[in-house]
């Protein structure tokens, strides 16, 4: 891999940014936190004005164009900002914007020749890495995850995201991520700042964003700014894209597995827009060409329908409306099937009310239901649960002279929906039961600032003070003193009508700074505390789509981690190449195992099967990302552990006797080679290579027989490794086949060479001797081909 | 007008090729983990019925190879009170039994075992009051059983009454089938020739099958349940009883074994309950740490009986022992000339069994 990106780097890059800088000055002495830029883009040869050239500000697409006259009005922060103005065939103009007022700047676009047009890619600064001020930040926008081979060939922010250093999930067909060796539930994922707790679809192949609405993510898995909260990892917000205010257009798609329709454009010219996207699966014809029965039997649907709708009042106030809606159904023969539906809706307003202080508001509604099923033959039966709530933010920005300061609240009211177990039909002998749920509130005021002393040096300071309360009505199960929390231990309960059951609350402070020593070079650290009040509570092997989510209780503590990280950052030939060496340590208190044999579900003492404990992780990354070039991509190295001890002063329920063990997802290497060929045109060849190391599982130690049963005895958990993990994937982005139409093909291949990587083990008997061997599933055991066919209109 | 582009329909062929594939595959893994060797197994079950009652001590071997039988233990049984009614004998690989003794329905009772002046104590188990009536029958089909292609297979099905009552009851069955076997007769040997004894050889069926049900979460008083499978094989060319023997047994005992099968049919998938170590009733009454496998059950129990001829089978049997007048003596199978060699470490009997009578 060294050898290739050698190789690759003999590649002189023709096109090379060159910034123009203008600076806009305020008349008056009064200083504002926005400032508005307007101005025409004009075709340079001729002059004639050019409609929809997109507008880039700091390094993503800004969500506007031109207008029919080439003209564009954007609202920008008090500050030094970087401006492309890019349109497919045209040579791309880079400007540094020093805003401290408000300005015009009019622009020529060159035609572009064909190598420029290959040879230029990357639409995000590539200096950010160094100037940013806060360690452990990934950004992408759409156009970068496209290039990036995924499963059914969808462009997929977790596909891409498992990609870059410090991120890797279970395995194939896991819903979730585990960053920096933090559990999937500790990852706080948002859309338009909103969030969204179910987040996949396909068991997890699949995340719910659907790729012809989505502007960019953003991932912090080092410091998290105090404006996010909740979580005790990471944070990840996923931004979607505003419709288009001027003309109607959209695309549609046709897949081998997925179909997809997106629509845009304004419902008022110049004032309100939206922009409607929709994908449907139709996978259930690769389902029938398995040679298992119990695989034709099964069936695989899913859904998710995103609609955005915007409205401009005034160049200082504007709206935003955002709804999401993902559903999936899953049945395996009929021996079990899950279903699950999200709902996710959010109104937000952005204001500037002075000249130096803007406010953003949000209010949304969330919902979540998911349903286990069993259709067998004796009892069928259906266990439902979820949970709604609701979410209000307020964020302030006040811009001073060397200090931007945000501030504001948040609030979050959770209530569990109870759960219920129900007869599947009017035969099954399965009673109807319900157990009750919980309810909380979690709250939290917030401030940070960033200061700016001096070009080199940056600070970042921020403070959350997170509330929680958990809410009547609610049962609390008293247990006999003394000895172990279990159902055979319950003296009493103690049914709590109203008011407040518990209440926990804690300081979380974050620190980040950036020294940067040179233009090519900086170092930066951070260090953070978070606390966590909803987690998720699963005794599966990985995280599935419907783990049950539980707020903290009586018994269940939240989780409070402490987090600390420090990178150094350094680009070479002009920000072509970019480079980065990053290290953290993590722990987590209160982090929730699973007793043995854990029985979750209608559980009105969920406690009794739950023990809690002290998790670790610390690790690792390295990431060489080549920027421009005809070959661009990315090797990212990470090594990485996450560790778990429980902490109960009764060793009987301890597991592992109360030692440290791997988690479920700790891979101590992952290896991730991204290349991506420019042939130009707008065809690209894209590759992808993982490795990671096998993940824990708890082995076999012995046999015994009871019985005639031939039984085995499983050792301590996670003692096991599966074998590593090698996967290839390829794409190739090409234009359709009808030269009139703007049409593209995506054609992709997941796991090119058919390896049969497992994703876990269990053990059988072979023939008619009684020991047992371990044997290994592969969730996708051969090349897994897909083909999408898109055609754009109204371009 | 539309113009195609130029198309490799080879690229298509191969990629259609791709979609035929299978999606999933199971593959056998090399590896061993470190094995645990020397870890104390005991398994009794005490019951009801005028039958052996037997205990089990062995301990594991390494490798995860078969367990080693512990013969030189001492076997009590206990009643409620701590006292020792009745000792077990030994009969080699670390068998025990007594005869006469059997448990007595609302009684509690427990084993103590003492092996190497260690002293291993069960807790006391109570003997539950209630049972169900079983219905037995049987069929046969070509169905996929142990691979996903068509096997001829015979099923035992059970129609299982519960009593109706609201008590908890909780249920357990094992299944065994006992078949008749003919030596083939070699009239050349002796005069008179003497007609070798048949074979009676048993075995459990599908032991991994673990038949469990929980009466006390619904309100079905009467379900049909597959109780056991088994191949069709030239065992069916003479009469074979499948003897169902149902245990009524308590919440733990219940619990315990709800647990086994997890272990014992983990598929390893996503959604399967991740393994663990399955703990007792057992223990060392001065080294609570030490860990004993094993579990001391006791259950009423109930044994109903069905037979099948082979005027029942559906599918062509051969039989591997036809006499033929000039063959030679030595080329029949050694199945056809001896119990031993047919029953391949079954139980086997050249006495009929008292229940072995036809309707």
């Amino acid at each position: 891999m060294i050898l290739f990106f050698w190789i690759t780097s003999s590649h002189r890059s023709l096109g090379q940014t060159e910034f123009k800088e203008v600076s806009f000055e305020q008349k008056t002495q009064s200083k504002r936190a926005k400032y508005f830029l307007t101005g025409q883009v004009n075709q340079l040869e001729t002059g004639e004005p050019l409609s929809g050239v997109s507008i880039h500000i700091d390094g993503f697409f800004a969500g506007d164009n031109t207008d029919k006259n080439g003209q564009y009005a954007v609202s920008l922060d008090s500050g030094r900002h970087r401006i492309v103005f890019r349109q497919l065939g045209k040579k791309p103009s880079h400007y540094i914007a020093l805003m401290y007022g408000d300005g015009q700047l009019d622009v020529g676009l060159a035609n572009l020749d064909f190598e420029l047009e290959a040879f230029t890619v990357q639409a995000e600064e590539r200096d950010r890495n160094i100037r940013s001020p806060i360690t452990g930040v990934t950004k992408m926008n759409i156009n970068d995850i496209k290039l990036v081979p995924a499963f059914l060939g969808e462009p997929d922010v977790f596909n891409v995201l498992q990609s870059m250093p410090g991120v890797t999930s279970v395995g194939e067909g896991s819903a979730g991520m585990n960053i920096r060796g933090g559990q999937a539930d500790q990852n706080l994922i948002m859309m338009n700042e909103t969030i969204v707790l179910s987040n996949s679809h396909a068991l997890g192949f699949l995340s719910s964003f659907n790729g012809d609405a989505l502007q960019n993510f953003t991932l912090y898995k080092g410091t998290v700014p105090s404006y996010f909260g909740g979580r005790s990892s990471s944070a990840l917000n996923i931004e979607m894209r505003k419709g288009n205010k001027e003309k109607w257009k959209g695309s549609g798609s046709i897949g081998t597995a997925v179909s997809k329709l997106m629509i845009e454009g304004p419902i008022v010219p110049e004032k309100t827009s939206m922009i409607f996207a929709s994908r449907l699966s139709n996978a259930n014809w690769l389902l029938n060409q398995a040679n298992e029965v119990d695989v034709q039997n099964s069936k695989i649907n899913f859904h998710d329908i995103y609609l955005g709708v915007n409205h401009q009042f005034s160049e200082k106030n504007s709206l935003d409306f955002n709804l999401l809606n993902t559903g999936d159904y899953f049945r395996f023969s009929d021996q079990f099937g899950f279903e699950w539906n999200n709902l996710v809706g959010s109104l937000t307003s952005r204001n500037l009310l002075t000249d130096d202080l803007s406010l953003v508001g949000m209010v949304a509604y969330g919902s979540f239901n998911n349903g286990f099923f069993e259709p067998s033959p004796i009892d069928p039966s259906k266990i439902e649960n979820g949970l709604y709530y609701f979410q209000g933010k307020v964020t302030g920005l006040w811009t001073l002279e060397k200090v931007d300061v945000n501030f504001g609240a948040e609030a979050i009211q959770y209530q569990m929906r109870p759960e219920k177990q129900s007869p599947l039909s009017p035969e099954s002998g399965i009673p109807y039961q319900t157990v009750s749920k919980e309810r909380g509130m979690e709250y939290a005021p917030f401030v940070s600032a960033d200061w700016n002393p001096s070009e080199n040096f940056s600070l970042s300071g921020g403070l959350r003070y997170s509330n929680y309360v958990q809410q009547g009505p609610d049962s609390v199960f008293r247990y006999e003193e003394g000895l172990p929390i279990s159902r055979l231990t319950i003296v009493g309960v103690d049914f709590i009508e109203s008011g407040n059951v518990v209440r926990y609350n804690g300081f979380e402070p974050r620190l980040s700074f950036r020294w940067t020593f040179d233009a090519s070079s900086s170092i930066k650290g951070g260090y953070s505390v978070m606390n966590q009040y909803l987690q998720t509570i699963s005794n599966a092997t990985g995280p599935t789509p419907i783990d049950l989510w539980q707020l903290s209780t009586t018994y269940i503590l939240p989780q409070r981690s402490h987090n600390a990280s420090l990178g150094y950052f350094r680009n070479f030939q002009e920000d072509e190449w970019s480079t980065s060496f990053e290290g953290f340590y993590r722990t987590t208190a209160n982090q929730l195992e699973y007793r043995n044999f854990a029985d979750l579900f209608v559980n009105p003492h969920i406690e009794t099967e739950l023990i809690q404990g002290e998790g670790m992780a610390y690790g690792a990354e390295v990431l060489i990302q080549k920027n421009s070039g005809g070959i661009t991509g990315w090797l990212a190295y990470t090594y990485s552990r996450s560790l778990i001890r429980t902490t109960s002063e009764f060793p009987e329920i301890q597991v592992n006797q109360g030692n440290w063990f791997a988690t479920n997802f700790d891979k101590p290497h992952n290896i991730s080679l991204v290349t991506n060929f420019h042939i130009g045109r707008g065809r690209t060849f894209n590759t992808n290579v993982n490795f990671s190391s096998g993940r824990p599982v708890t082995g076999l130690s012995s046999n015994y027989v009871i019985g005639g049963i031939f039984v085995p005895n499983f050792g301590n958990r996670n003692e096991f490794r599966i074998p590593n993990y090698f996967r290839i994937d390829f794409s190739y982005l090409t234009n359709g086949f009808v030269r009139k139409w703007d049409d593209k093909i995506n054609f992709s291949v997941y796991n090119l060479t058919g390896r049969r990587n497992a994703y876990s083990v269990f053990f059988q008997r072979e023939g008619r001797t009684p020991r047992l061997v371990p044997y290994q599933i592969s969730i996708l055991g051969s090349a897994f081909p897909s083909f999408t066919y898109t055609v754009a209109f109204g371009k | 007008m539309i113009k195609i582009h130029n198309i490799s329909f080879r690229f298509l062929l191969v990629f259609l090729l791709y979609l035929l594939l299978p999606i999933s595959c199971i593959d056998k893994l090399d590896f061993v983990g470190d094995t645990q060797e020397g870890q104390l197994v005991i398994y009794g079950l005490f019951t009801d019925g005028d039958e052996r009652q037997a205990v089990n001590v062995s301990q594991t071997a390494a490798f995860g190879l078969s367990p080693r039988g512990v013969p030189n233990a001492q076997v009590f049984l206990l009643n409620s009170r701590g006292e020792r009614i009745s000792r077990y004998y030994s009969i080699g690989n670390g068998e025990y039994e007594i005869f006469g003794v059997k448990a007595v329905a609302g009684e509690s009772y427990a084993i103590e075992v003492i092996l190497d002046e260690n002293v291993y104590r069960s807790k006391f188990e109570k003997v539950p009051e209630l049972l169900a009536e079983d219905v037995l029958s049987f069929g046969f089909a070509n169905e996929p059983f142990r691979t996903e292609s068509l096997e001829s297979v015979f099923t035992v099905f059970s129609e299982t009454t519960l009593p109706a009552t609201r008590d908890p009851i909780y249920l357990r069955w094992m299944i065994e089938e006992t078949y008749f076997w003919p030596l083939v007769y070699l009239p050349g040997t002796g005069f008179p020739p003497p007609v070798p004894p048949p074979c009676f050889i048993s075995d459990i069926i599908e032991p991994n099958r673990l038949n469990l049900f929980n009466g006390s979460g619904t309100s079905t008083r009467k379900a049909n349940f597959v109780v056991g499978k088994r191949r069709v094989d030239n065992s069916f060319l003479y009469p074979l009883f499948v003897s169902v023997r149902q245990l009524s047994i308590n919440r733990e005992a219940y619990e315990y074994w709800e647990k086994i099968k997890i272990v014992i049919n983990n598929q390893g998938s996503l959604f399967d309950v991740p393994p663990a170590p399955v703990f007792g009733n057992i223990s060392n009454i001065e080294d609570q740490n030490e860990i004993v496998l094993g579990y001391f059950e006791v259950a009423k129990t109930k044994v109903t009986r069905i037979y099948t001829t082979r005027a029942d089978v559906p599918f062509y049997l051969v039989d591997p022992c036809q006499y033929f007048p000039n063959k030679p003596e030595d080329t029949y199978a050694s199945e056809c000339r001896s119990c031993d060699s047919r029953a391949q470490g079954r139980r086997w009997t050249n006495d009929a069994p008292d229940w072995w009578k036809f309707d």
